[in-house]
This record gives C-alpha cells, structure tokens and sequence, in this order.
C-alpha cells in the first residue's frame, strides 16, 4: 500500500564458486512467504492476509550460523505452469529463464498448514526441478487451534526432504530454519520424486493427505459467521460501504484537531524565521517556501496515518479476498473481475502498489483497464487537497444524525471518482481491450486478527514514505516554485500597500507570467492564475497544489490569519469579489477527482504496460475529464447561488 | 483418467522403503524374497528380485515393504519400482500375494527377540517391564509389568510400536494384544503415543 517496492538490497554478484547461497522462497499465495522471508532477513517487506500481496521478487540477507546467505522472496503460485504475469516470475526464475539472473541454488516451499492438499502439487512440481529444497509449513498454530494434526515425521519420510512447522508471525521455528540454512547442499534429497503424469499426480496427493493429516482442520467458525454477512451479496455492499461512511466522518472528527496541532507548529517555525532572519530573501524561502509550503502537507500527516490504518487493517484481517469475491458480480457488469477490485482498492491508499498489484490479474486487457483506471481511486496524495477545502468552505453541520456535510462532500467525492473509474473501465472493456471473461478464483482466508505491531508498523512504513516524499519531491518543488515566484524583481508602482506589493510581485514574476498566460484555458473554470501555478506545480505530485496555496497565502496575507484555510477565504480578487467563491472550490475538487497529476504513477504505468502510448493516453484522456468535470462544476453550481 | 491413489516412503530403516497404495488392490500377507517371483507383482519388479537389486517385497494389505541389499542404492532403482507399480496397477492388475504363515513358535521367538533387544532398555527406562504372554493363531499377547500397567498412554503406544515392528517383517500376525488392555477406549491417546514411536528405529 506505500509506492515503494518492497525493501529488499541489491543481488550478490560474483562467480559461482565464491559468492553465498542463493534460497527462493515459493508457496502459493498466502501461505506466509513474505512474513518468513522479513523474519529471516530482519526486512519489512510488505505482508497481508490476502493472496497476491507479493507481486515481484525482493531479495535480501539473512545471518545464519556461520555466515550469510541470500533469500529471494518470489510471488504466491498454486503451481509452476504460471496464468498470470507474478506467476510467471516465479517459473522463469526456477528454469532459469529469467535474463540475466541464474536458478537459486536452493528452494524453501511454503506451506499453510491448514490448506496443505492444495500446497502438495506445487511441493511435488518443486521436488522435480531437483534442486535441494526444504519444506516449511506455516500456521501449524492455527491448524492445531482448528484440531487439526500434520504427521511431520511421516511427511519428512514421504517427501525425502526435511520439513519444518513455524509459525511465522510468531517467529516459532524460525531458527530451525536458519539452522538448516547454514548448508543447503547438505539437504537430503529425495530418493524418488512425485509423479508427474497429473492423474497419477491427484492420486499421489489423495494417498499423502491421508498418511499426514489425521485430522483435517475444522472449519473456521469466526470465519464462517462473519462470511455469512460479508459474502452476502447486498449485505456485503452494505458493509463495505459503511466502512467507508465511518472512515470519512472519522477523517474530519478525529483527525483535525491533530492537524490544527501540527500546522500550529510551522506556523510558529515560519514566524520564527521572519523574526529572527535578518535576510529577508532567506527568511521568506524558509517562512514562505519550506515551512508555509511543505508545512501545509505535513499537517495532514494524522489523515493520511489514519487511512493507512484502514486499509492496513482491512488488508490484514483478511477482508480483502471477500470484497474482491463480493464485488467479482459488479465488476463483471463493467467487463472485469474481482481481482481487479483489489487493485483498485489498493489505490486508495496509492496508484503506485495499486497498479503493481494488477500483475495477479491473469488476462492482460483486463490488467490494462485496471491500470488504466487506477488513478481515477482517490489516493491518499488527494486527501490533502480534499481536506483543505472541505475543511475551509463546507459547513461543519449535522446533515441527518451523525452524518456530517464535511464527511459527505468527502464521501461523494471518492464515489465519483469510483464511478467515474468503472465507467472509463466498461467503455475501454466495451472497444480496444475486449476480452472473454475468466472464471474467477481466489482463495479466501481465514479471518486473521493481525498483530498490533504488524499493523502499526506497515502504517508507519507508509507514513514514512509520505513524510520523505514531502522532504524530497514536495520540498524540491515547493522551493522552485518559490524562486519562480520572485524572479524577477519587480518594483511595484509607488501607491501600493505592502501586501499589494507582494502580491504585485507574484503576479509578475516568472510562475505569476505561466499561471496568467494559461488563464484563458482555466477560465472557464473559474481558476485565477494563482490556482493555475499551483496546478501547474501539482503535476509532480498532487499534494504541491495545497503546498503552493499555502505559500502563496502565507506571502500575500495577514499576519493576524492563522491557517491556510483562512488565508484562503479571506483572499480577494482586485475587484474586491472572493477569490474561492463556491463555484472555483467546487471546480478544483472535481478537477481533482479526475486529474493525473501524478510523475510516479505515470513511471509506473510506463514500466508496468512498456508503452509510452498507455500513460499518454491516460494523461491525455484524464485531463480532458478533469477540464470537463471542473467546467460542469463551475457552471451548475454558479446557476444554482446565480452569482 | 483417475488414478490408483498411492505414494512411496522412506522408513527408519535406509535399506526399506514402502510404498502405500489405496483402494484394496493390494493385500497380504506374503512375503517375497531375492530369487523367488511373484505372478502378482509387476514385471519389472520380479526381475528385480531375480537379479538380486531387491532383497525382499513383504506385501501386506495396502502396502509393499521393499529391502534392498545393503551395498545397493536406493536412489538408483525407486524410481523404476515406482514407474513399474503405478503403470501396473492402473492397467488394472490387482496384487494379491499370500504365502504360507510361519508358525506361532517362529512368531514367538521373534517377539522374544524384540522384547529382549530394542525395546528393553526404552521400557525399563520408563520403570516397566513388558512380556511375551502367547502366540496364538498368529494373534500375539503381551503382558505389560511395573510402571506400564495401567497406563493406558504407554499401553497404546507400546502396543502399537510392537505391533508396527513386528508387522514389518511379520505381516501375518493379525493383532498384537496387550493382558489388562484398556486401551480400547483410548484410542485418542494414540496420536499422543506417536510422539514416542523412536523407540522402535
């Protein structure tokens, strides 16, 4: 769910004689790879309770007795004969296929205890590549909770290889691992390997289930009950979209005060820096530039943890799986299918991972109109701009009990953009990437409380990469935008008050010239130049556009206002009207919900389609959207206040 | 095309490997040894036996024992035993193998040995003490002394390791009943009992 790929450190290079071991851990998807593989190497790679949470491969390093060895973490497969493109990673590895990367040296397949009849094919298909290969199950904890029993002992006798029990999330057993790490060419290998031949194979699997597993577990009675609502499919809906409701009005009740907090903070920092440098040039690139602008992003820092923790949670319990299943109906009616749900939920909390998780998609026109569509879900780089003006110009009152205009207006904004999405989907699905429906198939887990730890610490990695990409590319950009904005030096004509002259000089400096020069195209949407220059700059990243306000704001404004939102209600055009009346506020919103204004989503989407043409035409097809969109905005709402 | 269910195993022992077949197409008891053929088993493994590469094929109901001679490789020839046996049983052959019995004496003075050797010293370890009541229609009973009487845990699993010891190179002995068996009722416990199984190996 952060953009980032998984953390993982470069391969080992080096002849094969003097460089370490290198182990691939397979499994099919959700069997625990991932938490073994951060438990092994002290990574923290990305891990939920969801098949297809692993789409590339990560490698990193582990200790084990007597050195180091390299552990290669490889997406979630029920077999080596691949459908989809992650699968497909993991077979051109083991054959050696893919370029420039040899086969590992050895093989860890991962099993979960309790879905072992399903693990044996892809067990028995390893077991014939012939590498030295170990066997660990995962979950045995809750295999025995659910009074089920695997006879390790006789698998070990059975498969000729050495099987381990852990428990991952746990750490139980994990140092058996490593202690067996310490060697693999020491590994027994099997005498003789499962039947490849698929009926004599079903057959082979039939006879071990019944020489291991005494007792298959029960079923899982929380996850029964809770399916029996969630997998309902108008209960399921229901559900899915009270989750949401709560999530937005949570947004505005919980969050804000800690924003007041955080943004009281910067503001002190800028004030600091106005008093106290004596440079006025520096002095306003800190207050202004640095402090008004990056500040004005950090101070959703509580919003963007919180949405993090959502989806964190929902990712984690094992819920995702059920949406994906309960929404496969509705996507079919737009020509996709429930995987494709997952990734776009994913994109809630970014497109970046959104998009990288369309990989488990097996057919690839549907992988395009996923990642196509993608951006249209409102990502967390959004929640800002969402925030700020929702905060600023709805009215905080009680629409029907407990429900809040502020959590409403947010609420309506992400269901446009998901309609908008499905839309843009069954129109593309309908013309160039029409395609034949697959059956759709997805496991799904047992409910699984997720530690708090896991959790907190995946939310955390998120907020990280929030926070760095405020320092860096918000940072950058917001310091550019401000040299634009005060070169050159002009000198205001001689009647001016002080603030008239600063904004004088905004207007004719370099950024000023661009955002006038494109006013003829924004016009319609109500947009003054400033808003054209913080459009302009949100084309890096979307959270620049409440950076740039606020630095504009805090330039041109009083020092009595205290907020950004203030600055902005109290900012006037020359002619004395409002600089946000409510038609403009409810352009940009629009505007937003459609736009890609987004460099990394567009890199993404480079890679992941190896096209140019694509994320032209997702560009292109976006902007023209949001021009529509905002325009639409602009022309109902001004009939309706006939201002 | 469905299949006849059936895998291979290693045993504790390097020299013997079993393989566990399901669906009653094989049954016992017999015993074949180096040099001997059996009309029943596959092709490939009677000339196996002629050719000395197995030592002996106990077969029992669901299960073929196979040793091979101590010098030889398992990893060579498993996996022709495996190709041949799983081609023959789905053309639909049926192994079927019974020899004669050996008498409840050879019986008892097997069980003798057993009691006397590998399972001696892990009983008196755990305060008891276990012996050979009678051998009788191939049905062997053991009384069980000192800290195993009574104990319905050690009595499963004593039982059951004697029983599997004793299967392996007697496969006609029907039952190993132990005098005071309360473990009828118990059979939970066994998974438990399983646990000690090493005892045997």
């Amino acid at each position: 769910m952060s953009c980032h790929e998984p953390a993982g450190q470069a391969e080992p290079s080096g002849s094969l004689a003097t460089r370490q071991a290198r182990i691939a851990l397979i499994g099919s998807p959700n069997a625990g790879k991932t938490t073994l593989f951060n438990r092994l190497t002290g990574l923290r790679a990305k891990t939920g309770n969801y098949p297809g949470v692993t789409v590339t491969r990560s490698v990193g390093q582990a200790s084990v007795p007597g050195g180091t060895v390299s552990i290669e973490d490889l997406p979630g497969t029920y077999s080596l004969t691949p459908v989809s493109p992650d699968e497909q990673v993991v077979s051109d590895l083991l054959e050696g296929k893919m370029d420039g990367v040899e086969p590992p040296d050895a093989a860890i397949v991962v099993c979960d205890a309790t879905t072992i009849e399903r693990s044996l094919i892809l067990v028995g298909q390893v077991l014939d590549l012939g590498l030295p290969t170990i066997v660990v199950i995962t979950m045995v904890d809750e295999l025995a909770h659910r009074g089920g029993f695997i006879d390790k002992e006789k698998m070990e006798n059975i498969l000729g290889v050495p099987v381990v029990e852990i428990v991952g999330t746990k750490g139980t057993g994990v140092d058996d691992v490593k202690g067996l790490l310490r060697d693999p060419m020491a590994w027994p290998k099997p005498v003789v390997t499962p039947p490849s031949e698929p009926a004599e194979q079903a057959a082979w699997i039939d006879s071990v289930l019944e020489a291991i597993s005494h007792n298959p577990p029960a079923g899982h009675k929380r996850t029964a009950w809770f399916d029996r609502i969630l997998l309902n499919p108008i209960l399921g809906v229901l559900f899915f979209f009270l989750v949401l409701i709560i999530f937005f009005q949570i947004i505005f009740t919980l969050a804000t005060p800690l924003q007041d907090y955080i943004s009281g903070l910067f503001d002190a920092a800028g004030d600091w820096c106005t008093e106290n440098i004596q440079i006025d040039w520096l002095a306003s690139l800190l207050a202004d530039g640095v402090f008004a602008g990056v500040g004005t992003v950090i101070q959703f820092l509580p919003q963007i943890i919180l949405l993090f923790l959502v989806v964190s949670f929902l990712e984690n319990i094992g819920y995702m799986s059920r949406a994906a299943l309960v929404m496969d109906r509705a996507m079919g009616v737009v020509g996709l299918e429930g995987r494709c749900f997952v990734s776009l939920f994913s994109s809630y909390a970014c497109a970046v991972p959104g998009i990288m998780s369309t990989r488990t998609i097996p057919s690839s026109r549907d992988r395009i109109a996923t990642i196509m569509v993608a951006p249209l879900m409102t990502c967390s780089a959004r929640l800002p701009v969402y925030t700020l003006f929702i905060a600023t110009f709805i009215p905080n009152e009680s629409v029907w009990g407990p429900l809040r205009a502020q959590g409403l207006v947010l609420f309506g904004l992400y269901f446009l953009g998901a309609v908008s999405a499905m839309i843009v989907a069954a129109i593309l699905k309908r013309t160039s990437l029409k395609s034949d429906k697959l059956p759709f198939y997805m496991e799904m887990p047992p409910y699984r409380i997720p530690g708090i730890r896991l959790v907190f610490t995946q939310c955390w990695d998120s907020s990280k990469y929030f926070l760095r990409k405020a320092g860096t590319i918000i940072l950058g950009a917001s310091i550019a935008i401000w040299i634009l904005l005060h070169v050159p030096v002009v000198t205001p004509p001689e009647n001016l008050t002080d603030q008239q002259a600063v904004s004088y000089q905004l207007e004719h400096s370099v950024a000023g010239t661009i955002g006038r020069t494109v006013e003829p195209v924004f016009e319609p949407l109500g947009f003054n130049w400033e808003i054209n220059v913080a459009l302009i700059g949100s084309l890096t990243a979307r959270e620049t556009f409440v950076a740039t306000l606020g630095q504009i704001a805090s330039a041109e404004s009083d020092d009595d206002v205290s907020s950004v939102g203030e600055a902005l209600q109290a900012q006037t055009n020359p002619d004395g009207s409002p600089m946000y009346p409510p038609a403009t506020v409810g352009a940009i919103l629009v505007f937003f919900v459609f736009a890609l204004q987004c460099m990394s989503t567009v890199a993404v989407m480079r890679r992941e389609t190896n096209s140019r043409r694509w994320p032209a035409f997702a560009f292109t097809y976006m902007f023209v959207l949001a021009w529509i969109g905002g325009f639409i905005a602009h022309t109902i709402i001004t009939a309706i206040n006939g201002s | 095309m469905t299949a006849i269910p059936m895998h291979a195993e290693q045993t504790a022992d390097p020299a013997v490997m079993r393989w566990v077949v399901r669906g009653d197409v094989v049954t016992g008891p017999g015993v074949i040894n180096s040099g001997q053929e059996d009309a029943a088993l596959p092709p490939e493994w009677n000339s196996a036996l002629t050719a000395g590469e197995i030592e002996q094929v106990i077969v029992t109901d669901g299960e073929l024992r196979v040793r091979i001679p101590e010098q030889r490789q398992w990893r060579d020839i498993a996996g022709n035993l495996q190709g041949s046996l799983s081609k023959h049983l789905n053309e639909g052959h049926v192994i079927a193998v019974k020899t004669d019995a050996r008498s409840d004496e050879e019986l008892a003075t097997a069980v003798q040995n057993l009691l006397d050797g590998p399972l001696a010293s892990y009983v008196a370890s755990h305060g008891g003490k276990i012996t050979l009541d009678s051998v009788v229609d191939s049905v062997v009973t053991v009384r069980l002394i000192g800290a195993c009487k009574g104990c319905a845990s050690a009595g499963a699993t004593l039982k059951q390791g004697i029983e599997d010891q004793l299967r392996e190179n007697y496969p006609e002995i029907k039952q190993v009943r132990s005098i005071d068996d309360k473990d009828s009722k118990t059979s939970g416990l066994a998974e438990n009992g399983r646990k000690l199984l090493p005892f045997i190996s």
